[in-house]
């Protein structure tokens, strides 16, 4: 057990002594440690009785931790240029002999707490969670677990002491465990790391919603977590991503391969996806994607919006992530960077592009950029009904046309920002939209069927990839005035033979029914729809899972 | 049509999917491991399973078996697909319990759109455990640099010795412990006391 503990316990021997003692006092209220195997003999923990019972104390200090940053030029972590921090807004508490908690706290702005009325002459500890923590007018409840440690919280634990006579202060601090030329000791400050951008995205987002209720959910961050796609228990996480169904944020973090506790765009980045799906609205189906991809034009907003936002959040337009031996490799990007190597409301570069114009101020106004400080404005477009509950999917159209809407007085500067990305904005459902990438069949974003109608010919293409890119899918429009069943089919008309056509029923963004039978070159089914604006999303299965993948069109009917 | 594809569930479509046909573009979605049998003649839609970082448009796959006999070479390839023209460049390293050739692997090479790079590896290893060899990919295409990791397991030994190795060898971060019904990791805090 000794050895365990000293693994885990290097040069400090006060914290030493403390992990000790909760090894020791073990007891059925209170169980000290649990390293799942029998070699702990369970004995009541008894809290000893004050040795010189006096007038109440103060214990009071400060929480911080090591931040790495990246070197002013590239991408590289910059371990000489490391720095303390305050770990701001974290849920401190005092903890009894027999690690029962005994009064809480959170840190301001500067990583202070302070317990008042503490009994004199006792032993207590000072424990800091990984967890941001307020049940104000805002509320939220972060907490930085590890997913290959049975999702346990992170917490850093300081020693069992005498709270004296007297008021006195302990200070916590974090280190980053780093060693010269490796992660040598335990990397304390990675979840209060990771926090601090947390803390820093919520404050961007309060600012101009003081009652923001945010959905309590977890950031899980493990040494273990690595680029391997697999089991998320063993950390084969693949990549940084949120996850939609748990509402985990997950993070990398094995060195020599990628760690994200210090890259703090890919924390905001990922942040963005947590904010969109649960304050905004999202109809990305997520993937792999890059700057310059040309892309499902859900895919490119989210995707770009996450840049930017990331951006806003940390008020600086360089989008840094490091990765690789050392952490020395990585890339960077500038989000002020209007010339996009293919412009269109299918690149991410594009929509990152115009989406932080709209937040930085005229100190940097570039290009044809000359809105200012429009945080507020992207806020309330993004939250906004007309956004959440439009007919239409979620795109960088859909956007600029509700900021046209909702705040007229930028209608001129917002045509001028998108047209200078090769966009135009005239309605959420791209009409007038002249780029097609290079692909005519891509246009228009929506087509109209109507029931009884002609039909109307979509494609699907791999031409840039395959499951997200552009052309892979194509939308339809259609209005149904009375509810009851129709019939909605797909059949092949030319291209890639065999095909195996299938799609999907969307309103107001919910997944109504799905058609994706394998049968060959047609699909076709009934589905019970209501009166109002239906879009039907068509795609070739094989640009969905490159297994036949290729260019393919189909005629549209509903009967 | 890759009948195997047919079988996922509405939330891991969407990366698993591509998983399956070997086109893992950058890091697919973490959150579409599972993949369970829904219907064997029909499909589900695809639905967001994972929003990831942004990084390099290169797919990973590889035909490694997923069992390496100790002290056995075990040769397999390495695709990476580049999914933009550009410039290429990979390396490949691994751990100090598995040998990988000589040294490292570095390719650099132009690629067009939907290229396939295959890079020919063999690791031996002398000890059981599950490693990881380290593929560092950019891509240089447009104009901008991106990067991306991935890590590809290498399962040495068999199940048992395996699970063994891990009995031994775990790599855990911290000490669990059970207080107040919450499970923590105990992180060691520099303390300075002042009274």
């Amino acid at each position: 057990m000794l050895l365990t503990i000293f693994r885990f316990m290097p040069r400090l021997f006060i914290v030493f002594i403390s992990i000790l003692y909760l090894a020791a006092c073990g007891g059925s209220s209170s169980p000290p440690l649990n390293l799942n195997s029998s070699e702990f003999v369970v004995e009541e923990c008894v809290v000893e009785e004050s040795s010189a019972p006096g007038d109440a104390v103060a214990i009071s200090g400060v929480v911080s931790f090591d931040f790495v940053p990246h070197r002013t030029r590239g991408s590289a972590l910059d371990y000489d240029a490391m720095i303390a921090k305050p770990a701001r807004g974290v849920e401190v508490v005092l903890l009894d002999q027999c690690s029962e908690e005994l009064k809480s706290s959170i840190t301001n702005s500067v990583g202070e707490y302070r317990f008042d009325d503490v009994e004199a002459n006792v032993e207590v500890s000072v424990r800091v969670k990984a967890r941001l923590l307020s049940t104000g007018n805002a509320s939220w409840d972060f907490s930085v677990t590890d997913n290959t440690n049975d999702d346990a919280l992170y917490v850093l634990q300081g020693a069992n002491l005498t709270s004296s006579s007297d008021d006195s202060s302990r200070d916590l601090h974090a280190a980053s465990g780093w060693g010269g030329e490796n992660y040598s000791a335990v990397r304390s400050a990675a979840p209060f790391a990771i926090l601090d951008t947390v803390y820093d995205s919520i404050q961007l987002i309060t600012s101009v919603d003081s009652a923001a209720d945010f959905v309590s959910t977890e950031l899980r961050w493990s040494t273990l977590n690595n680029t391997t796609l697999g089991d998320l228990a063993e950390g084969d996480i693949a990549s940084s991503f949120y996850d939609p169904d748990s509402k985990y944020i997950y993070l990398l973090g094995r060195e020599n391969d990628d760690t994200d506790e210090y890259d703090q765009h890919v924390i905001a980045h990922e942040f963005w996806h947590y904010f969109e799906d649960n304050f905004s609205r999202t109809d990305s189906i997520g993937g792999p994607h890059g700057g310059g991809d040309l892309l499902d034009f859900r895919v490119a907003y989210s995707e770009g919006a996450g840049n930017a936002f990331s951006g806003m959040v940390l008020d600086d337009p360089i989008y840094v992530d490091s990765l690789g031996d050392g952490q020395l490799r990585g890339f960077t990007f500038d989000l002020e960077e209007n010339v996009v190597f293919v412009p269109g409301w299918y690149s991410e570069s594009s929509v990152q592009s115009i989406l932080y114009d709209l937040y930085d101020s005229n100190s940097v106004d570039d290009g044809v950029d000359t809105i200012d400080n429009a945080f507020f404005e992207f806020y309330s477009v993004v939250t906004s009904a007309a956004f959440k509950n439009s007919s239409t999917m979620t795109g960088i159209h859909l956007f600029l046309s509700e900021l046209k809407a909702q705040f007229p007085n930028l209608s001129a500067e917002v045509d001028a920002l998108a047209n200078q990305q090769d966009i135009t904005v005239i309605d959420a459902k791209a009409t007038d939209e002249t780029n097609d990438g290079g692909k005519p069949s891509v246009l228009p974003l929506y087509k109209t069927v109507s029931v009884g109608g002609p039909a109307v010919e979509v494609c699907s293409i791999n031409d840039f990839g395959v499951f997200n890119k552009l052309g892979n899918t194509q939308f339809v429009e259609l209005t149904i005035s009375s509810s009851a069943s129709y019939s909605l089919s797909v059949n092949r008309v030319s291209g890639m033979d065999p095909s195996d056509p299938d799609f999907g029923v969307w309103r107001n963004g919910a997944l109504v029914d799905y058609a994706g039978s394998m049968e060959e070159n047609s699909e076709e089914k009934l589905f019970s729809l209501t009166a109002g604006v239906h879009i039907i999303e068509i795609f070739e299965y094989g640009n969905m899972d490159d297994s036949q993948s290729g260019d393919v069109c189909f005629e549209f009917e509903v009967n | 049509m890759n009948f195997d594809s047919k079988y996922f569930l509405v939330r891991s479509l969407s990366l698993s999917a591509v998983v399956s046909a070997g086109l893992i573009l950058g890091a697919c979605s973490p959150a579409s491991i599972s993949v369970s049998p829904v219907s064997v003649d029909h499909k589900t839609m695809q639905t967001a399973g994972g929003y990831q970082k942004p990084g390099a448009a290169v797919g990973f796959s590889s035909n490694y078996d997923g069992t390496t006999e100790l002290g056995e070479e075990e040769p397999f390839e390495i695709q990476l697909v580049a999914q933009s023209a550009g410039e290429l460049s990979v390396t490949i390293s691994a751990p100090e319990s598995i040998l990988l050739g000589d040294s490292d692997i570095e390719v650099v090479q132009s690629v067009t759109a939907g290229q396939t790079v295959t890079i020919p590896v063999a690791v031996q290893a002398f000890s059981a455990g599950k490693y990881y060899l380290n593929i560092h990919t950019r891509l240089v295409s447009g104009g901008q640099a991106r990067d991306r990791a991935f890590a590809m397991a290498i399962y040495a030994g068999s199940s048992q010795q395996i699970k063994n190795s891990r009995s031994v060898s775990s790599n855990k971060s911290g000490i669990v412990s059970i207080s107040g019904g919450e499970s923590v990791i105990l992180l060691p805090a520099i303390e300075t006391v002042t009274r």
